[in-house]
């Protein structure tokens, strides 16, 4: 099952069937959570950020989980520019009868100017001991070496840019229909 | 008495050197409750200048403004009007031995804690015997030109040094427990090691045990200058136990251009107690602080050891580890603010949970606009070993700077049941396979302490699991 989240879209979720189910998300700040309440579910969270001139935006994510033997996971990424601002909050939070959750926070952000700011906030809620919960968050500048080694192929530096942008951006933008 | 053979041949101004009397003034006996009365009087009887009493009054009405924190475990059962906020050696009552917890009992057997230890840390006698063995370490110390006294000796002694640093890293206005300890301090450790030195052998506060160092209001200010390096020591593996409900500590550590300073705690108080302790290191230009934190005891603590990377090139770590037990709550973590450029920190944080406890990793990365080319990894391990446990983890990451490299990661688990199996499979009890893997859980920071606190953690550890099996 898949759901586009826009500014105007409802930001409570609770998933009651099983299988697969897809959200995608861009732009928007907001406040969503994903209440996992059934066996066999396997929820998967994407959103996007592209931040230019003056955009802020807050958004703040809540994987919940209270059935066992369910799993989440949640991919974050942006890019900032000029002067964007962008905070991402993510909860994962597992309740005492979830047992045997499996529930992945990531957030992957890319600052392109000086006066980008980001503030990344995962966060972990977790009760019973036989889970496997993880986050990440990681934010770092355009990879130099990879930008030279493009630019050594004879790819001008913009292109450059554009290209690894464009595929750091990818695994999320796969998934925007 | 020991049959030490210098104990034949002290020197006999020795009494002299090292005892300080207080002066004669009349002193109720210690008055539970806290008013500007009392701070002044804490003061007039340490015989302190002007300028610490009014530091203190100073702080005690910032007390009185302040308000809990609004977040973290529940501080609303303290209860300020019950507590003693002054205590000389004398006036304290020992603990009956007869009256200590069978449970702390066995730890100090079966983690082997030496006979004459027992005694101080069941806080059945107020001193601990080893002042044969401080002198000669005194002596070398001395020679180097390094300081290394309680603080209340230091504000005597070298109060311009003093007046310096003390509450400029910590002021009284950064937390209520701050204030707290700022307005009723007592004991702690003053350290300043000249430029170029290097202390070879860890500064340990066992040195100089008696039962002010280890108050309740200890106040710890460690400058290390230039191009110097020392490391410090304090607490215990084994359990401490204490009859005061609330320890709450200040740490002030400043590290000067190219300095290296680490600092290891080893806590592990008995459960009545709330462990509350500001921490907050400077590192100037090309220095290296090191917070190594173990948090095994008290009821509830709150301790975010700090390090403000003011100076190029600087470094900070800080690596921790807390094993959060029936009825205890350890919310601790770190917290690296990047003010220079080419900076790094490191963090490193495992925690244990069980029998019901709580422990809770809270920490903040901080990039500033101006500090270019940072560099700075988080790794938090939490291991859950049943139902009744918790484990929560909230860190921050505030990145102003876009050529800043910033990542954290986190995971949260159980002991691998493949492992257990295989472990027992090869002849090794469920106890024995549990210490195993739990002790391999935080092999990265045991290999960090000195070797007689590795052994210990490692035999309590094991008790902890033989408990928790039963």
């Amino acid at each position: 099952m898949y759901t586009h989240i826009t500014e105007n879209s409802i930001k409570d979720y609770t998933i009651t069937t099983p299988g697969k189910h897809i959200f995608y998300f861009e732009n928007i700040s907001a406040e969503l959570s994903f209440t996992i309440a059934t066996e066999q579910a396997d929820v998967e969270i994407y959103g996007l950020y592209r931040g230019k001139e003056t955009d802020q935006f807050t958004v703040t994510i809540a994987q919940i989980h209270t059935a066992p033997r369910a799993k989440s996971f949640a991919l974050i990424k942006s890019v900032l520019k000029d002067s964007a601002q962008l905070q991402v909050c993510g909860k994962i939070h597992v309740e005492k009868d979830a047992t045997e959750t499996t529930a992945d926070f990531k957030n992957k952000n890319i600052l392109l100017s000086p006066s980008a700011h980001m503030i990344s906030m995962p966060q972990l809620e977790i009760a019973p001991h036989d889970v496997h919960c993880t986050h990440t968050s990681q934010t770092t500048p355009l990879d130099y070496d990879q930008l030279e080694y493009l630019m050594s192929r004879g790819i001008t530096l913009p292109n450059a840019h554009d290209l690894l942008i464009e595929g750091f951006l990818k695994d999320i933008v796969q998934y925007k229909k | 008495m020991s049959d030490h053979p210098r104990q034949n041949n002290i020197d006999p101004t020795f009494a002299q050197k090292h005892d300080f009397s207080m002066p004669e003034i009349s002193v109720t006996k210690a008055r539970r409750g806290i008013n500007a009365d009392i701070v002044r009087t804490i003061s007039d009887y340490k015989n302190e200048n002007k300028w610490m009493q009014g530091f203190r009054l100073k702080a005690y009405d910032i007390f009185t403004k302040k308000d809990l924190p609004s977040w973290g475990p529940d501080l609303s059962k303290i209860n300020f009007d019950d507590i003693v906020y002054f205590l000389r050696a004398t006036d304290k009552k020992s603990a009956n031995w007869n009256d200590l917890p069978q449970e702390i009992k066995e730890t100090y057997d079966r983690i082997g804690v030496p006979e004459h230890e027992k005694n101080w840390l069941a806080g059945v006698s107020a001193q601990y015997e080893s002042e044969v063995i401080y002198e000669s370490i005194h002596k070398e110390l001395t020679e180097q030109g390094v300081i290394f006294c309680d603080m209340d000796s230091a504000v005597r002694t070298y109060p311009d040094i003093v007046k310096k640093y003390f509450g400029k890293l910590i002021p009284p206005t950064d937390n209520k427990f701050a204030a707290l300890n700022s307005a009723v301090w007592s004991g702690g450790s003053f350290i300043y090691i000249p430029k170029n030195v290097h202390v070879k052998l860890p500064l340990q506060a066992y040195f100089r045990i008696n039962a002010e160092r280890f108050g309740q209001f200890e106040r710890t200010l460690i400058i290390a200058d230039e191009g110097s390096s020392v490391h410090y020591i304090e607490g215990c593996t084994a359990p401490a136990y204490s009859t005061q409900s609330l320890h709450a500590a200040v740490v002030e550590i400043f590290a000067l251009k190219n300095a290296r300073i680490r600092y290891t705690t080893i806590q592990n108080w008995s459960k009545n107690i709330s462990n509350l302790v500001t921490k907050r290191a400077r590192a100037e230009e090309g220095a290296t602080m090191e917070w190594i934190d173990c948090n095994l005891g008290s009821g509830t603590t709150m301790k975010y050891p700090t390090v403000l990377l003011t100076g190029k090139n600087a470094r900070g770590s800080v690596i921790s580890m807390a094993l959060a037990n029936t009825e205890q709550t350890i919310d601790a973590g770190a917290k690296m603010m990047h003010l220079a450029s080419h900076t790094t920190s490191h963090i490193i944080s495992k925690s244990i949970s069980l029998g019901g406890g709580i422990s809770t990793y809270r920490g903040l990365i901080t990039v500033a606009k101006k500090a270019h080319d940072v560099k700075s990894y988080t790794q938090c391990d939490a291991m859950l070993l049943d139902d009744l446990s918790r484990s929560n983890t909230y860190p921050t990451m505030d990145i102003q700077n876009n050529s800043a490299k910033v990542s954290h990661e986190a995971s949260i688990e159980c002991l691998d049941k493949e492992k257990l199996f295989y472990a027992m499979s090869r002849g090794l009890t469920e106890t024995q396979a549990r210490s195993m893997m739990v002790n391999g859980f935080i092999e990265e920071i045991t290999k960090e302490i000195p070797l007689e606190y590795s052994v210990e953690l490692y035999r309590l550890i094991n008790l902890e699991m033989e408990r928790f099996v039963r």
